[in-house]
């Protein structure tokens, strides 16, 4: 039994490396050469620094949903309704963008807390749902669908062009309503730093204080919690509440600075990525931020690979989701092996 | 049979009570002293130690007679449902310092009892009291704030968080809390904890690499140091005798500042042994409540069986 050792260690890495094994192979199937194909992905993320700063444009809004799920995950809330959550926050940022004119700093900093505002609110309802004995999963997903039928609605209806509504989307903000962004690409420094701040907070807040530890405790054991005097209502509540606001944070960030409008498919799935960013990172604090910005460059740079070869730039979606997979199913060494004991006593 | 045994004697100098402290070498004027160990003694002697068992017991009752004051908690018709059983209208009064013992076959209405009175259930019919305030709609965590816990039988399952060390359960249950943990304060009062509950484990072990018996123990150090009731649902069930021993010397520590103890067992000796005054519960039901001292195993069993 002594090869356990080596092979815990060294585990969390083999499902990582299985998947790009299996998207290899799917490779050659259609006829390309994965050096080619990966090759195109990587310089599509670093070959020049504004590839680089676009993969770290679409990084921000991924990382800050994905930050805002540790802290339900840590409070054993499977927050789905976060991808509603995140348009909830384009909008409410869309809103005053397209209601206000004010000075730059102003505006920004009120599209911001609208921004927030809009997703703490549809977290909140999940939250109140969830009172009422609906599952998070199921408000939050029935939710999700709201949310994209109240953006059709907008932009076709009340924030239609003048011209009439397409239903591609809103006119463009003002200059002073957008995040400015460096050179010509779609990186906003600000941005950046409200991600950092966004990422301390929860950093304390999960480490340091005494609403984490309640948390924490109502996550692992939610009976126990509250006969140790935890209020799983009020907690429950306060963690959608703050998850929704980094997400409605990054829909802000998403619509002010990756677009200058609001778009039909503002958020194109970024809640649902972030999901898997935290299960890829096995919803640890420091890993987060990392697998979310290896997903943007992954993804960033599979638009390269569609101009390099003749394959669809899908081919990201696929190689992250099969990773997600492959750790879902093998990345707990505990679980695995228990598996294989199991097998051999039962050919006993 | 006596229903609420009414005390027949005050005062610590019956001579029999003197002679039982004088045989197991404790000061006539410490009262706490006499500990459990020796009525453990005396259970292993058998017939021959029966007459100091009952000498021990008689000892025990008599310092909670002492400081029974005024009714603690009282439920006046308290009718609780649950999907399962329903508790008919029940009455019971339980002064400050007693000790009171619920028995039963499991699941006849003595859990819904103990729950209804730590404010996890719903009384839904009659009133519920607490030192004399009207505590019939409030809830667990409201109750709790009025110096009231509950200990439940599953210690992994309702009581201790797996996966979560010492000094987080401590830094958990502290009244009050800063909005950020001082975890080097929170590490060395753990450890304070561990000394002193004699608990084996470190401030960083998690609660289920503990025994059954250091849970028990540890879930006994969170406790707050002034309570005014205990509920405890089988509290040394699965323990060593040493455990008990020292589970049981706890609550009577906290009996001596007043706090009143209720507690379910399915151990008709540790009920009989114990408590001051037993309930015995039957398909939801109620018995009349009997003086632990006058009573036994075998009237118990009728009572279980449902008859009166």
């Amino acid at each position: 039994m002594k090869p356990a050792g080596w092979l815990e260690r060294i585990w969390p890495s083999l499902p990582i490396l299985a998947a790009l094994l299996l998207t290899s192979l799917l490779l050659i199937a259609f006829g390309t050469s994965p050096a080619v194909a990966f090759g195109a992905i990587l310089e599509g993320v670093f070959s020049t620094p504004e590839r680089m700063l676009t993969a770290l444009a679409f990084w921000i809004p991924l990382a800050l949903a994905s930050v805002g799920l540790l802290v339900t995950f840590q409070a054993g809330l499977w927050n789905i309704g976060i991808e509603g959550q995140f348009i909830l926050g384009a909008l409410g940022a869309s809103w005053v963008a397209l209601s206000f004119q004010l000075p730059a700093p102003l505006q920004i900093t009120l599209e911001i807390l609208a921004g927030m505002v809009g997703g703490a609110l549809w977290a909140g309802v999940v939250a109140l749902f969830k009172r009422w004995g609906v599952h998070e999963i199921f408000g939050g997903l029935a939710l999700n669908n709201l949310a994209i039928i109240l953006t059709n609605f907008l932009i076709a209806g009340p924030w239609q062009p003048p011209e009439g509504g397409s239903f591609r989307g809103t006119v463009p903000f003002r200059e002073d309503a957008l995040l400015p962004l460096l050179g010509s690409t779609r990186f906003s420094p600000l941005s950046l730093l409200l991600a950092a701040l966004a990422f301390g907070l929860v950093v304390l807040a999960l480490r340091n204080s005494a609403w984490g530890l309640r948390l924490k405790a109502l996550g692992h054991n939610p009976r126990s919690a509250f006969l140790l005097g935890v209020s799983s209502n009020r907690e429950a509540l306060l963690a959608m509440l703050f998850c929704g606001a980094l997400a409605g944070l990054g829909g802000a960030v998403r619509v002010l600075s990756w677009f200058d409008s609001l778009r039909q498919s503002i958020s194109g799935g970024i809640g649902y990525l972030a999901l898997m960013v935290v299960i890829l990172a096995a919803f640890r604090l420091y890993l987060t931020p990392l697998v979310a910005l290896f997903f943007a460059s992954v993804l960033s740079g599979s638009i390269v690979l569609q101009l390099r070869t003749q394959l669809h730039s899908s081919l990201g979606d696929i190689l992250t989701g099969v990773m997600v997979l492959f750790v879902l199913l093998f990345g707990d060494f505990g679980r695995v092996r228990s598996l294989f004991k199991r097998k051999d006593q039962e050919d006993v | 049979m006596r229903l609420r045994g009414a005390p027949d004697h005050r005062g610590g100098s019956l001579p029999e009570v003197v002679e039982c402290k004088r045989r197991f070498g404790t000061k006539a004027d410490d009262d706490d002293a006499l500990g459990w160990d020796p009525a453990m003694g005396m259970q292993q002697k058998g017939a021959a130690g029966l007459g100091l068992k009952l000498l021990f017991r008689q000892h025990c009752r008599q310092r909670a007679t002492q400081a029974q004051g005024a009714s603690l908690l009282e439920l006046k018709g308290a009718v609780i449902r649950t999907p399962r059983l329903d508790l008919a209208p029940t009455d019971l009064q339980i002064g400050a310092g007693e000790v009171f013992g619920l028995a039963g076959l499991e699941g006849s209405g003595q859990e819904l009892l103990l729950k209804a009175c730590a404010g996890l259930l719903p009384v839904v019919e009659g009133r519920r009291f607490l030192a004399g305030s009207d505590i019939t709609r409030l809830g667990y965590h409201a109750t709790c704030r009025r110096g009231v816990r509950y200990l439940a039988a599953g210690r992994l399952e309702e009581g201790l968080v797996s996966g979560l060390t010492l000094t987080e359960h401590l830094a958990l249950v502290t009244e009050e809390p800063a909005f950020f943990v001082d975890w080097p304060a929170n590490r060395r009062q753990t450890a304070e904890r561990i000394k002193r509950y004699q608990v084996v484990g470190t401030p960083e072990s998690t609660v289920e690499q503990l025994s059954g018996g250091n849970q028990q123990r540890f879930l006994f150090g969170l406790l707050p140091a002034s309570l005014r009731l205990i509920l405890l649902e089988h509290p040394t069930r699965g323990l060593d005798l040493r455990s008990t021993d020292w589970i049981w010397q706890q609550l009577n520590e906290r009996r001596q500042d007043g706090t009143a103890i209720l507690f379910i067992s399915a151990d008709l000796d540790e009920i009989i042994e114990r408590s001051d005054r037993i309930a015995v519960f039957s398909a939801g039901h109620m018995s009349r409540v009997v003086d632990a001292l006058h009573t036994s195993v075998d009237e118990l069993g009728h009572l279980i069986g449902g008859q009166q």
